[in-house]
């Protein structure tokens, strides 16, 4: 399989006094995409995802480091990088005022597209994304779902070779969530590669080929859902809601209970998360401390191994801190 | 080839500039109908112009001279104390109330204080010059009483007029170099013609080779004054400032672009950042350009819709289109350098309302500032004075496209500096 995008000792900070918010080691961040995969990018908010993913796509000026598309250095051949690839923002990137239509055909005229071309292109592109019926209202009438719709439509206007889609499914109804997710499967299936960031761990499940999971502006864990879940081996996640807050002492008891891996809080939830390697042998344990601490106890659930594990069996922390 | 894209990014600012509808009523509406209310404000309900408090301040220094057939003659007198002060026209009478001033530093203080509206000083030597050919009268007035200058103003002229077609003639300079006068006479073609009548007529005058003394029957006072419209004034000032408002609402457009993620995306697109910044760049323009023109257009509609006269904007039409390209270039500079020094959208707006204002009010959009020194030396600064001035060099003083080319120039200037620091400032920032 050949490498679509490379990237090789990736390093960006915002001010020369700052901390490197990506590639915080001197070798900086190294990875490969493959032709043809869709690598998703799992890392809770403020990991480095988006700056990430800004200088693949050219916004941002790493501070050290290559990049290459399609073999096409993005410092040195920009337009030539920048025309393989599609780009859909975090941010819902379109002018409210204007219909959908309008929105692709403006940006496709940026992609060069012009005429009967790319009047035929947005007659696709608004099939893709299932909106052909809807595609003269203006966007500002448009629900959340409908707009992150639009949204990966405008990159995929120019039929690009490869799409960064970050974070697309933020903020949106679970009906939305399930047509975007089913859109980048069916593009994947056409050929496209995709790079997915996510800080939900069911989506880089659902829809990767391989996974890297960044923190701290650094790539921690590198490989399929099997590879990366492996790194736990047989290790249970035990769910435990509790009624009440969890002194940072009273984790530190759970910490040191024989079988336990790691453990975390959620105090929004009032969730405690407790990595074992033998949840069911561990949990009479667990139970008996957190009666001791006097934690009310609503419900238990034991968890096979996943990429939320594996994330807090490798920074101690979960994925939504 | 980039320039299909410019273009896309032309049309899509205008399209939605278009779309706007609290924005066309911005561009379009408000200056209009405050304008016409400006305009009328200063106006009675007759349509002429209100002179109730014109008062002019004749300083007769002229010591007279004897004529070859022996007669005294005082012209000064004769000419301008009479018909200013002791024996006004009816008509005039209405429109100046004038009064007798020994002192001439007197009279030059009460107009720069507004006690009067202008000041018509005769020289000692006046009436001696005449035979000379070298005859000067000063008239000394109140740029800041637009209203009321404009009346003397109209009331010398036509006074000369009737000397360049009656029995005799005298060159008039009227104004001064510092500034604060008009140099009125040595800039009008008009009074070259006196001259020439002056040679030819005077001889005859101290000959006793002529028939009769001046007239003044013939001043035509009210005709000439009704040319002078408050809309001429108010409708080229509120125009240019709400353009200037507009330009930076169409600039400050790049900050809401970065803000909502359009910029970047299309800065994710093959297309360098020079293509985003003209497009930007003349879509503002050209969305100037438009509101001017529609402005230029429809004053003078509601002008003789309030039975006024249609000339709000004179009929120099090159002139008038030097004036206005020039304006609204100035005006997107001024637009983009806010919207360069500015963070966010919103912090541009905070700017753009004190600069544009303060701008504005330096350039004489409500009132006229020049009469008050400092401010008069501070008001070359601001955009709005320049193409002001020039619009009502072309309206009310019949200026040719030469005469305002000065305002096209420093209009320009102040583009070119406006971008340049915008542009080296909006380089700099554009690393998202």
């Amino acid at each position: 399989m050949s490498t679509f995008v490379q990237i090789q000792g990736l390093r960006k900070r915002y001010a020369h006094d700052a901390p490197f918010a990506v590639g915080p080691q001197e070798a900086g961040l190294n990875l490969n995409i493959n032709t043809g995969e869709i690598f998703s990018l799992l890392g809770p908010n403020g990991a480095g995802k988006t700056t990430t993913i800004s200088m693949i796509s050219t916004l941002l000026t790493p501070t050290a480091g290559q990049i290459t598309i399609g073999g096409h250095d993005v410092k040195k051949n920009p337009v030539e990088a920048k025309q393989l690839i599609g780009v859909v923002p975090q941010e819902i990137a379109l002018y409210p005022t204007l219909t959908a239509r309008q929105n692709l055909e403006f940006f496709g005229r940026m992609y060069g597209l012009g005429g009967k071309p790319l009047k035929e292109r947005v007659t696709e592109v608004l099939e893709v994304i299932d909106l052909a019926d809807r595609a003269d209202e203006r966007i500002e009438n448009y629900s959340g779902g409908m707009k992150r719709r639009v949204n990966i439509g405008v990159g995929l206007i120019h039929k690009p070779k490869m799409v960064f889609l970050d974070e697309p499914t933020v903020g949106i109804d679970p009906q939305s969530r399930r047509k975007i997710l089913d859109t980048v499967l069916d593009l994947n299936k056409q050929g496209m590669t995709v790079l997915y960031t996510t800080h939900y761990m069911e989506e880089a499940e659902e829809l990767s080929h391989r996974i890297g999971i960044i923190d701290h502006g650094e790539i921690i864990a590198l490989g399929s859902l099997g590879e990366l879940t492996q790194k736990i081996g047989e290790k249970d996640t035990l769910i435990l809601k509790v009624g009440g807050a969890v002194e940072p002492s009273a984790l530190e008891r759970l910490r040191g209970l024989e079988g336990v891996d790691a453990v975390d809080y959620d105090g929004e939830t009032e969730t405690l998360r407790v990595i074992a390697g033998r949840g069911r042998k561990v949990l009479p344990l667990v139970i008996g401390v957190t009666n001791e601490l006097g934690l009310s106890l609503q419900s238990v659930k034991i968890e096979e191994p996943n990429l939320e594990a594996v994330f807090l069996h490798m920074t101690g922390r979960a994925l939504r801190d | 080839m980039q320039w299909p894209k410019v273009l896309a990014i032309v049309q899509n600012n205008i399209y939605r500039m278009f779309n706007d509808r609290v924005a066309l009523m911005f561009m379009f509406l408000i200056p209009v109908g405050v304008s016409t209310l400006m305009g009328l404000a200063f106006s009675s309900d007759s349509g002429d112009v209100d002179i109730v408090q014109s008062k002019v301040l004749v300083v007769n220094q002229d010591e007279g001279t004897t004529s070859a057939d022996g007669r005294e003659i005082n012209w000064g007198r004769d000419l301008f104390v009479q018909l200013l002060v002791e024996d006004v026209p009816d008509g005039l009478n209405e429109l100046i109330e004038g009064e007798i001033s020994s002192d001439s530093e007197q009279a030059r203080e009460a107009v720069k204080d507004g006690d009067a509206r202008a000041a018509v000083i005769i020289p000692a030597q006046f009436s001696a010059q005449v035979g000379e050919g070298t005859a000067q009268v000063e008239l000394y007035y109140n740029p800041g009483s637009e209203v009321g200058a404009a009346v003397v103003i109209s009331v010398v002229d036509s006074f000369v007029a009737s000397l360049n077609n009656g029995q005799a003639g005298e060159q008039l300079l009227v104004g001064m170099p510092d500034g604060y006068f008009i140099q009125l006479a040595t800039e009008s073609g008009q009074f070259d013609k006196i001259g020439e009548v002056a040679e030819r007529e005077i001889p005859k005058l101290y000959t006793g080779d002529t028939e009769a003394l001046i007239t003044l029957d013939s001043v035509s006072v009210e005709g000439e004054v009704n040319e002078f419209d408050p809309l001429q004034y108010f409708a080229p000032s509120l125009a240019i400032l709400f353009m200037t408002f507009t330009m930076a609402a169409g600039a400050r457009g790049i900050l809401e672009e970065q803000q909502n993620w359009t910029l970047q995306r299309i800065m994710t697109t093959p297309t360098p950042r020079w293509v985003y910044l003209l497009g930007k760049l003349f879509g503002t323009y050209f969305t100037g350009i438009l509101q001017m023109a529609i402005l230029i257009v429809v004053t003078p509609i509601v002008a003789v819709a309030l039975g006024r006269s249609a000339g709000v904007w004179g009929t120099n039409y090159i002139g008038i289109a030097l004036i206005t390209l020039a304006i609204v270039a100035a005006g997107t500079g001024i637009g983009l350098l806010l919207a360069a020094i500015s963070k966010t959208a919103r912090q541009a707006d905070i700017y753009g309302t004190g600069v544009l204002l303060i701008v504005g009010i330096l350039g004489g959009t409500f009132v006229p500032v020049d009469t008050v020194p400092f401010l008069d030396a501070l008001s070359n600064i601001s955009l709005n004075k320049w193409g002001l001035d020039g619009y009502i060099a072309l309206s009310a003083d019949g200026a040719s496209v030469v005469d305002i080319l000065p305002n096209v120039g420093i209009l320009l200037a102040m583009t070119a500096i406006f971008f340049g620091v915008a542009l080296w400032r909006f380089n700099e920032r554009l690393d998202m």
